[in-house]
């Protein structure tokens, strides 16, 4: 029975929450990602911007330890993906069936699978924790709702309770945003602000620039490598981005900020080729 | 009054309408049960397939060995053709349902064959489709208890992993549950939940005692305990008021039972208060 749920690793003291180091994915013929390095330490959060086709989701599935890199490793709080239980991971498109009979609390409880005893029901400690992850991502209301009711928004935010209620260190979100409205975005940019005070390191993809240098300290142009790593107004700049989407990224005026603001209406779509 | 009750109580004097009664109650809930991983997962092809897929272990048992260990021979093959389903699903180039299609038209045919070898053939093979639920002895009934209580203790066991690999297989992998082995698990208490059915209902309308009940229940239910308390509730009456109806109007058991259990489906799709409209067309 013990063979069906393994226990995660014991973490390096000291060792970076995340270290991505050389790491190459071939698809076949295709070069997906290319050398990719750069390291996380606890509680950063970093916004990997870059265009369809650039890797974005290849690097979080590696990270995550679904995705075999062709040459390189991967390090997470020192050990290999692969062993770790404490990584949380939000799929572009997400594995779950949204039609499935479960509450959103029941979604959020999955979480906390690792911490339940076998035979025992989740005790009034474990609920506890449910609702505060809830809480903390705004939808405490909405704990008895069928995950089937639940807005784009809402469910993407449930997500992040259910990583919250997993105590997971390292989240991985691969376009959270994409086909949310403004507001619905700032909320789960919120909730992801929350996981800031909880010391939860973030990695986050998505095609929304300006929101990108808005909300992250740090941020990664990828193009299958490294284009440009460092604070927004160093990465987000018209020359860098011109590399990396090449002349089909119009960028008006010259300030990053407006520039980009200019910009965001079209992004979504207006980037891609 | 008194007079539904004679009604009720007449067919039960007959100990073995008493015997079928029992079985169809068990049954009934464990089909609904396990079919409400069946059907969350799409796997009512598989299910289908999986009863149709024993028929040449039952002729292969019965030509060795006659009546006596048919269950076994059963197990053993519906078993070993769900391990040949998960490894065609896992390494073969072929799309799910076109491997299973193979698979199980393969196998019928390969018992059909067989059955047909047998001087008894047209009896044999009509027992087999269709289900003998009056043909239940008291060794019968111990077994599908038996078996039964195992289906269901290992669903609760393996309650919530099962639950978050039916729901969500990434949160599955993150978490290191062994999927593989998870999944090979649900094939195996679906090929055991199929054998011990096959004496009420048949190869031949198995996948309704393991779709239909669930269905219904799931038509209605908010929450996975609930939908499986409903479906086993739904089955369990189903069986019971198929066999009444099958005294009475002199109908095959098995297809009694399999009718009333539609008749469930039809009247909580008429009445369910949310008829997943959330859902959009063709998902």
């Amino acid at each position: 029975m013990k063979a069906l749920l393994r226990r995660g690793a014991q973490h390096v003291p000291g060792a970076p929450a995340l270290e991505v180091l050389g790491v190459t994915v071939r698809y076949g013929e295709v070069l997906a990602l290319d050398g990719v390095s750069f390291t996380l330490q606890a509680g950063d959060q970093l916004a990997v911007v870059g265009p369809n086709g650039s890797g974005k989701s290849t690097l979080l599935g590696v990270v995550a330890g679904v995705l075999e890199p062709t040459e390189g490793e991967v390090r997470i709080f020192g050990h290999p993906p692969g062993q770790h239980t404490c990584v949380g991971f939000v799929p572009q498109r997400s594995g779950a069936d949204l039609y499935f009979p479960v509450t959103v609390a029941d979604v959020v409880m999955m979480g906390r699978a690792l911490k339940l005893r076998r035979f025992g029901w989740p005790t009034r400690a474990d609920w506890q924790a449910v609702h505060e992850a809830l809480r903390t991502v705004g939808l405490e209301e909405l704990a008895g709702r069928s995950i089937a009711e639940l807005s784009g928004g809402q469910r993407q935010r449930a997500f992040i309770a259910r990583a919250l209620a997993q105590e997971a260190k390292l989240l991985l979100m691969d376009e959270p945003l994409a086909g949310l409205d403004v507001a619905a975005q700032e909320d789960v940019l919120a909730s992801i602000a929350q996981l800031r005070l909880q010391g939860v390191t973030v990695l986050f993809t998505t095609h929304n620039l300006a929101l990108a240098a808005a909300h992250f300290d740090r941020v990664l142009l990828l193009n299958q490598r490294v284009i440009a790593l460092g604070k927004p107004e160093e990465v987000l700049k018209e020359g860098v981005l011109l590399s990396a989407y090449g002349h089909h990224a119009r960028l008006p005026g010259v300030d990053w900020r407006s520039g980009l603001a200019a910009l965001d209406d079209t992004c979504g779509d207006g980037w891609e080729q | 009054m008194s007079q539904l009750v004679a009604l009720l109580l007449a067919p039960l004097s007959y100990p073995f309408m008493v015997r079928s009664m029992l079985a169809a109650i068990v049954v009934g809930a464990v089909c609904a049960v396990v079919g409400c991983y069946v059907v969350l997962r799409g796997m009512a092809f598989l299910g289908d397939a999986l009863a149709h897929a024993i028929l040449p272990g039952l002729a292969l048992g019965y030509i060795l060995s006659g009546r006596q260990s048919l269950f076994w021979w059963a197990l053993g093959t519906a078993t070993c053709t769900a391990l040949a389903i998960g490894i065609l699903r896992q390494r073969a180039q072929l799309r799910e349902d076109t491997a299973i299609g193979v698979v199980f038209a393969a196998m019928f045919a390969l018992g059909i064959a067989l059955i047909s070898t047998t001087r008894t053939y047209a009896v044999d093979l009509a027992h087999i489709l269709f289900g003998n639920v009056l043909g239940i002895t008291g060794g019968d009934l111990v077994r599908i208890g038996v078996s039964a209580l195992a289906v269901l203790g290992a669903i609760f066991a393996l309650y919530r992993e099962l639950l978050i690999i039916s729901f969500d297989r990434v949160l599955a992998l993150t978490l290191r549950l062994n999927v593989a082995a998870l999944e090979f698990v649900q094939l195996v208490l679906i090929s055991t939940t199929v054998v011990i059915s096959l004496q009420t209902v048949g190869v031949a309308l198995m996948v309704a005692m393991l779709v239909t009940p669930a269905a219904a229940a799931y038509l209605v239910a908010r929450r996975l305990p609930q939908m499986m308390a409903l479906a086993a509730a739904i089955g369990s009456f189903s069986g019971v008021a198929g066999l009444y109806l099958s005294y009475y109007v002199r109908v095959a058991s098995g297809a009694a039972i399999v009718l009333v259990c539609t008749a469930i489906f039809l009247a909580a799709f008429a009445l369910s208060p949310r008829r997943r409209i959330l859902r959009p067309r063709g998902l």
